[in-house]
């Protein structure tokens, strides 16, 4: 499941001063629906990152190594969008509850370092935490060290986390440009892994706007791309007959719109244009769920004669 | 960036005139050398302290603001301690005179309930009368275990001691009873001053130039904002007040213009950010010609926090708008709909009107 680019790249720029941000990162930056993506770098701090790629710095703790966390208050079904941070160094080390637009330190959650630099997940009854191919866990009293909770198989260097569309759904973003949806609750994939079919730097989904946007750097420089839910359109089947063709009658006709993997596109305008005689009855459909649009044919009533020609396009 | 709603006069250099009682002085280059050859004889140094003064309540007249700083001159001492007032309505200059404390004093601060403590060198604070001589009540700051205070802000009515004590991104909090350290509130950027707003709510300026409100008692934040472009700040560079009278943020900073030309002056602001960009139009889903695309417009302020306002959009002939006048949510964010008419490329415009007084 390749998704399609909405937007992008959208080069990452400090508002205020007009220049880049450094590229090496002292933490994997997350995505705080609605606000941003909160992305620290090293010796400069930690930015608020717009989905345009317009950053503003936001914390200038410049030494410290962080770990940006996803913390599910209340019960299962009724979790809040909260976030942690995870300090390292100086003063105050452990996982605190912060006020994702102030920063503000708000409860200490445990005195001790969870996983810095990474992504995790702090739910009502484990951490979980991205690595490799699986989701690792540990207790919230640290009883235990961390061990596999499940792994995914397709897919490789997961590293990022952000909250599903349900309650219970976190995706998992990896460096491959795969991601994958997961229930925390029942410890389940949910659906195929999908990717963007590029390497990044991290992947996240905002739930709000129900769009996924990845991080990039090239040359020193991050970008922001930003990719509809949707996949690419990268194939269109020659349009066939479901009938023998014969004079005076309609027949129905159909093609199908695939993705890079052989996904289904569904809701894509095919439109369609036939060359000789006879006439379609509509010249554009929608596809299907399967990725199938279909129309009919009105063959003229005069056997034999000028080849007919079908032609299909998908406008993407 | 807040709104700005109320400029004072610039604070003025004393006239030959004024200084009739020195000009038997002869200016000497064994003081501020560097003044000698322009077009005056003194300049402002440092300011340190920043307070509203209602007298006592009154509203018969419109209170006033006040300065107290250090100015460099030609003549012996080679510094001078100024109280600078201005009308708290009009912003007009109302006058000079000497600022309590001598050399040893650091920096005037005002309480929560009005009174003003004065911050020597050495280290204690000391109380102000109304007459502006000490009181002769003293804090120590070993009291509180610590060597110095930095900005600090003294809750006598609900026992309060909240001050930076060094250069960590945090403010201590001590009962002033008895001394006692209460709690932390950690901040995202260092403190540089911080002055009372009401009930236990307290402004505090960062060298980011960036303001937070916070409830000192509990440590909850309220909010950040920025106060709009400029250099960063530090502690003692720059002062700020809250006025309570006209419910306005107070803030003065020492212009960065060299010589003589005075342009520091006392700033108003309204607590009504102002959004500063307005993100790049994007598509929420595939765009497709013929079919409806929504699409995110968001304006954001100068700390990226969304701002709502109204924005008014326009686009050309081949996009369908499904409204051209957007009112974003609390967020800053809102979604319009745009039907693609045809294939090609378009643009859409934004336009943010962002209410503000000034």
């Amino acid at each position: 499941m390749a998704l399609e680019l909405l937007a992008g790249p959208l080069p990452l720029l400090n508002r205020v001063t007009g220049q880049a941000l450094g590229s090496s990162l002292s933490g994997m930056p997350i995505w705080l629906d609605g606000q941003g993506l909160l992305l620290p770098v090293t010796n400069e701090g930690i930015y608020l990152v717009q989905l345009d790629g317009a950053a503003y710095l936001v914390a200038d703790d410049r030494s410290l190594v962080y770990g940006l966390a996803l913390t599910g208050a209340g019960g299962p079904l009724n979790r809040g969008h909260g976030y942690a941070m995870t300090k390292t160094l100086i003063t105050d080390p452990g996982e605190w509850a912060v006020d994702p637009l102030t920063l503000y330190r708000g409860v200490r959650l445990n005195a001790q370092i969870i996983t810095p630099s990474h992504n995790y997940a702090r739910l009502h009854d484990r951490y979980l935490y991205p690595i490799g191919s699986r989701l690792d866990c540990r207790p919230l009293d640290f009883s235990q060290d961390w061990q596999r909770e499940t792994s995914f198989t397709g897919l490789s260097n997961g590293n990022s986390l952000s909250w599903g569309t349900q309650p219970t759904h976190l995706v998992i973003g990896a460096e491959t440009g795969q991601f994958v949806h997961y229930d925390w609750l029942t410890q389940r994939q949910v659906g195929t892994i999908g990717t963007i079919g590029m390497a990044c730097r991290g992947l996240w989904y905002a739930a709000h706007h129900g769009i996924y946007l990845s991080l990039h750097t090239s040359d020193g420089q991050h970008a922001l791309r930003l990719w509809a839910p949707t996949v690419q359109p990268t194939q269109l089947s020659a349009p066939m007959l479901l009938a023998p063709l014969q004079a005076g009658h309609r027949v129905q006709c159909q093609t199908r719109v695939l993705g890079a993997h052989q996904e289904p596109c569904p809701n894509e305008v095919v439109r369609w244009t036939v060359e000789g005689p006879g006439e379609l009855l509509l010249n554009a459909t929608t596809t299907d769920a399967e990725g199938w649009a279909r129309t009919y044919y009105d063959a003229p009533l005069e056997a034999g004669g000028a080849a007919i020609t079908l032609r299909v396009e998908v406008a993407c | 960036m807040l709104c700005l709603n109320f400029c004072s006069a610039d604070l003025p250099y004393r006239t030959m005139a004024e200084v009739a009682d020195t000009s038997h002085l002869l200016p000497s280059a064994l003081y501020n050398a560097d003044l000698l050859g322009e077009d005056g004889f003194e300049c402002l140094d440092r300011i340190d302290g920043l307070y509203h003064s209602a007298a006592d309540g009154e509203l018969v007249d419109s209170g006033t603001l006040v300065i107290t700083g250090w100015t460099r001159q030609r003549w012996w001492p080679g510094w001078a301690r100024w109280r600078w007032t201005f009308d708290a309505e009009s912003g007009l200059f109302l006058g000079r005179d000497a600022a309590p404390g001598g050399y040893y004093a650091q920096d005037v601060r005002q309480g929560c309930g009005g009174e003003l403590w004065l911050q020597l060198i050495t280290g204690p604070l000391q109380r102000l009368g109304p007459d502006a001589q000490p009181t002769g009540e003293t804090l120590r700051p070993e009291t509180f275990g610590v060597i110095s205070f930095g900005a600090f802000l003294i809750d006598l009515a609900q026992d309060w001691l909240i001050a930076t004590v060094n250069s960590n991104r945090a403010l201590q909090v001590y009962r002033l009873s008895s001394g006692a350290w209460s709690h932390t509130i950690t901040l995202s950027f260092r403190p540089v001053d911080l002055c009372y707003e009401g009930g236990s709510r307290a402004y505090v300026l960062t060298e980011s130039r960036q303001l937070f409100l916070l409830d000192y008692a509990n440590g909850r934040i309220y909010g950040a904002f920025k106060l709009g472009p400029g250099p960063a700040l530090w502690l003692g560079s720059t002062r700020i007040a809250w006025d309570p009278r006209y419910r306005r943020l107070l803030l003065v900073e020492p212009s960065a213009a060299r010589g003589f030309a005075y342009t520091t002056r006392i700033q108003g602001f309204a607590l009504r950010p102002v959004a500063t960009h307005l993100c790049k139009p994007l598509p929420l889903r595939r765009l497709r010609a013929g079919q409806v695309t929504p699409v995110l417009v968001k304006a954001i302020g100068d700390r990226g926090e969304g701002l709502s306002g109204t924005v008014q959009i326009q686009a050309g002939s081949q996009l369908a708008l499904s409204q051209q006048t957007l009112s974003l949510d609390g967020r800053g964010e809102a979604v319009i709909h745009v039907t693609g008419l045809a294939e090609g490329n378009e643009t859409v415009q934004l336009t943010l009107e962002i209410p503000c007084l000034s």
